[in-house]
């Protein structure tokens, strides 16, 4: 027997032959209703994975942001060593902390709210905020910003705590934005120590 | 049964075109259940497969390299065939003994071939769903032995000897219908 002659018999069978009621419209209606639902469980799939990828994406931003806002770097030769505590009666906003500052040169100029270069803080390590603002008229120092300047600078820490003795980096952002300011930023450094107590 | 405009009708399912893929669904549906109750034991379970087998051949669509109707006839009876398949092997339906016996002589089953098509399907309906399957694979789809044990997962022993049983028994329906005509 030839298996072509038996498929093609079956290839042409028509309804009669099926030898039972087939409703062409129902199984249709049916397909309909399958291919719908089906429809409707790839979205909510694709929706479930969408909201997964971006709860995936967005803790490693937010984790991410969190410690370039208060993270410390190991600071370089530009940052003095320790010798006298000073004290910056403002910091981060006028009047709201307290940060202290050591030094082991003169700090020729540590004003009244402002920080430069030479400076090295003394910090208790809750205490840092990831942006301590500085005013225009709190940096006096021309090699550092010039008349120019802008009246906000946001520092970040480049490690979330700073341990005891640390040396660490305060990366500045200013604003308006750094192109038209042209602001030095590797002598925007200070040091920062954690506060022991 | 081959398909008028089958490319433009597939292009227009490929788009979503649900006239377009009623108008496949009717054109195909009859011999793809004729496929669907040739391996499976009910009208509702072949029905089942039917629709699944619909089912994936529109979403497979879209991944289709359309060649030429009877290719694509073929590639929808291959749905059905291995929905059918995976549907008797998730029942346990398939219970094939592995035993090779000593197989007769080729059988007859000429008359097979003049037989119309409706009665054709109620005799191979009627035998187990084992011999059922290994005969539609090898004399209806053209799988050879060696494509019938490794889709089976059986020896190719075992499944010439399913299908020299199959033929036997179908011979012995057949002879009892014929003689039943004749009473």
């Amino acid at each position: 027997m030839e298996p072509e002659i038996l498929t093609d018999k079956f290839d042409q069978i028509n309804e009669a032959d099926l030898g039972i009621p087939f409703d062409q419209n129902l199984l249709w209606e049916k397909l309909n209703e399958r291919m719908t639902a089906s429809k409707h469980r790839s979205s909510g799939r694709l929706l479930l994975v969408a909201c997964f990828t971006l709860l995936v994406l967005l803790i490693p931003i937010t984790l991410l942001k969190q410690n370039s806002e208060s993270s410390i770097a190991e600071s370089d030769g530009q940052v003095a060593e320790i010798q006298e505590i000073v004290s910056i009666p403002q910091v981060q906003s006028v009047d709201s902390t307290r940060l202290e500052v050591k030094k082991n040169q003169p700090i020729h100029q540590v004003v009244k709210k402002g920080i430069n270069e030479n400076m090295t803080a003394s910090v208790p390590v809750a205490g840092i905020s990831p942006a301590m603002m500085f005013r225009e008229a709190e940096i006096e120092r021309e090699n550092l910003f010039t008349q120019k300047d802008i009246s906000i600078i946001q520092a970040s820490l480049e490690e979330p705590k700073i341990g005891f003795e640390k040396r660490g980096l305060i990366r500045a952002q200013l604003s308006p934005p750094s192109d038209v300011l042209k602001v030095d930023y590797q002598k925007l450094k200070i040091k920062l120590y954690a506060n022991d107590k | 049964m081959y398909l008028v405009n089958t490319r433009d009708l597939i292009e227009k399912c490929r788009k979503g075109d649900q006239k377009a893929q009623k108008l496949l669904f009717d054109q195909l549906s009859i011999p793809m259940m004729g496929v669907c109750l040739r391996y499976l034991k009910t009208k509702e379970d072949a029905e089942d497969i039917l629709l699944e087998g619909f089912h994936k051949m529109f979403r497979g669509l879209e991944k289709l390299h359309y060649k030429s109707e009877i290719s694509f006839f073929a590639w929808v009876k291959k749905i059905m065939i291995n929905e059918s398949l995976m549907k008797l092997r998730k029942e346990k339906e398939i219970r094939i003994l592995s035993i090779n016996e000593e197989i007769d002589s080729e059988q007859d089953l000429t008359p097979l071939d003049q037989m119309a098509v409706g009665d054709l399907l109620k005799i191979i309906q009627m035998i187990p769903v084992g011999y059922r399957t290994v005969f539609n694979l090898y004399e209806v789809e053209g799988y050879s032995h060696g494509e019938i044990a490794e889709v089976l997962q059986i020896s190719e022993g075992t499944s010439k000897s399913q299908l020299f049983k199959a033929k036997k028994l179908l011979r012995e329906l057949l002879v009892t219908k014929n003689s039943g005509y004749g009473t």
